[in-house]
């Protein structure tokens, strides 16, 4: 049984429970809180003072680093590292059709956290070839899934048209997508079989994430 | 409390629906029983209500195949989250929970629950079968309970990776303060038991 060091203003407020009725806010009769409620709030308000001054970061920064003026996945930090690397898959008519195949992989180094900001998905024709490599935006021929550690990101599982080019980057849509340390980041394509033999067999796929690293 | 032999205020055992449940044997040597123990002031205050939040709710009752459902909870300041539970129809959940991530971020910090996406699968609830027709629903008890600080809003993210839409729940338990920080503290200052609370507690919160 365990024992608790209380002052005699802690007997006071248990030796009178039910002075007045405590209602809350749907007038419902409520318990008068006692000394235990008095801890609870205790530690909401050091919480709230933690959260005023700096929050956790103040205290769990590791020593001599200096702490991000602004939160370093909505703004590039200076010691930021920008990424932006670029898949390109076999042609066509040598991709496995039904399944899903990695166009790109990429893995978040360790200690180090990130944001994607912009993402391209396109389908490059051979040369002679016809544009876009025959593919029909969303019409389902091609699907784009983009994951991080096996988990689909925002938005991003199940694109099916061509966004952006690797000179104008299609921004992710509703602001950046984080991403942990040691992810794999992979951006895979899906060819529906069916459909398969519509696109052009010499075309290729390409696929590019662009964002920053930052240490965590 | 009661006085014991020594002279000191001692704390009467806890009775409440963890201990009474007949299905948990309650040994002190087991998680369950440690994680209670962390939760004793949580059980012992009065001002406090347990409040269960679902998500997706019932508009939203399927996952969409490579997609996420997002939802905002909104409880009160000074509320803790103790437990979690993930659920399915017996068939979803046998194959479909290692397909479901999720993540818990407080709203106002920015700080997430989880180090990284965790899988649905860490919270679902014990498994029975289709054979012996039962199912029990026992929460993942938090180690710690998770204090939610004011605008006391929570981020809920569930993704799916699945292939198929998946119909689930994730069930957040919560202990919402029945009344606002204010009021409470001014009970607590009018029963004459905010001796030990500083000074600064005194501030309005809203």
């Amino acid at each position: 049984m365990k024992t608790f060091a209380v002052d005699s203003s802690h007997t006071n407020v248990l030796g009178r429970p039910n002075r007045g009725l405590v209602r809350d806010a749907c007038l419902r009769q409520v318990q008068r809180p006692n000394e235990y409620d008095a801890c609870l709030m205790n530690e909401l308000d050091m919480w709230e003072g933690l959260v005023g001054s700096s929050g956790l970061t103040k205290i769990c920064c590791p020593m001599g680093r200096r702490k991000y003026a602004t939160r370093p996945w909505v703004q590039m930090p200076a010691e930021g590292r920008q990424f932006k690397p670029v898949g390109v898959s076999d042609v066509i008519g040598n991709i496995a059709t039904d399944s899903n195949i990695a166009v790109l992989q990429t893995i978040v180094p360790i200690g180090y956290d990130g944001v994607i900001t912009d993402f391209v998905c396109e389908v490059v024709p051979s040369s002679g070839g016809v544009a876009n490599g025959g593919f029909v935006e969303g019409s389902g021929q091609i699907h784009w899934r983009l994951s991080a550690d096996r988990r689909y990101l925002r938005d991003l599982g199940d694109i099916q048209v061509t966004m952006g080019s690797l000179v104008q980057p299609s921004p992710v849509p509703r602001g950046g997508l984080r991403v942990y340390s040691k992810n794999l980041i992979e951006f895979d394509v899906n060819i529906t079989g069916a459909t398969a033999a519509l696109l052009d067999p010499l075309a290729r796929i390409v696929c590019s994430v662009t964002g920053w690293f930052y240490a965590r | 409390m009661q006085l014991a032999a020594n002279g000191a205020l001692v704390d009467k055992p806890l009775v409440d629906g963890f201990t009474l449940s007949l299905s948990l044997v309650y040994q002190s040597t087991v998680f369950r029983a440690s994680a209670l123990a962390q939760m004793e002031v949580l059980r012992r205050a009065k001002g406090y209500r347990v409040r269960q939040y679902c998500v997706p709710d019932q508009e939203r009752e399927t996952i969409p195949a490579f997609s996420q459902v997002e939802q905002q909870i909104n409880t009160m300041p000074g509320a803790y989250l103790w437990a979690l539970s993930f659920s399915a129809p017996f068939e979803e959940t046998e194959t479909n929970a290692s397909s479901i991530f999720v993540q818990i971020t407080d709203a106002c910090t920015e700080s997430p629950m989880f180090s990284d996406y965790a899988l649905a699968s860490h919270f679902e609830a014990l498994q029975g079968s289709n054979t012996n027709g039962w199912n029990r629903r026992n929460p993942s008890i938090l180690a710690q309970p998770l204090l939610i600080g004011p605008p006391a809003l929570l981020d809920v993210e569930l993704y799916n990776r699945a292939a198929v839409d998946i119909r689930c729940q994730l069930v957040l338990f919560v202990a919402e303060p029945c009344l606002p920080p204010d009021q409470v503290l001014r009970l607590i200052q009018e029963g004459g038991g905010g001796g030990n609370l500083p000074p600064n507690t005194r501030r309005r919160y809203y």
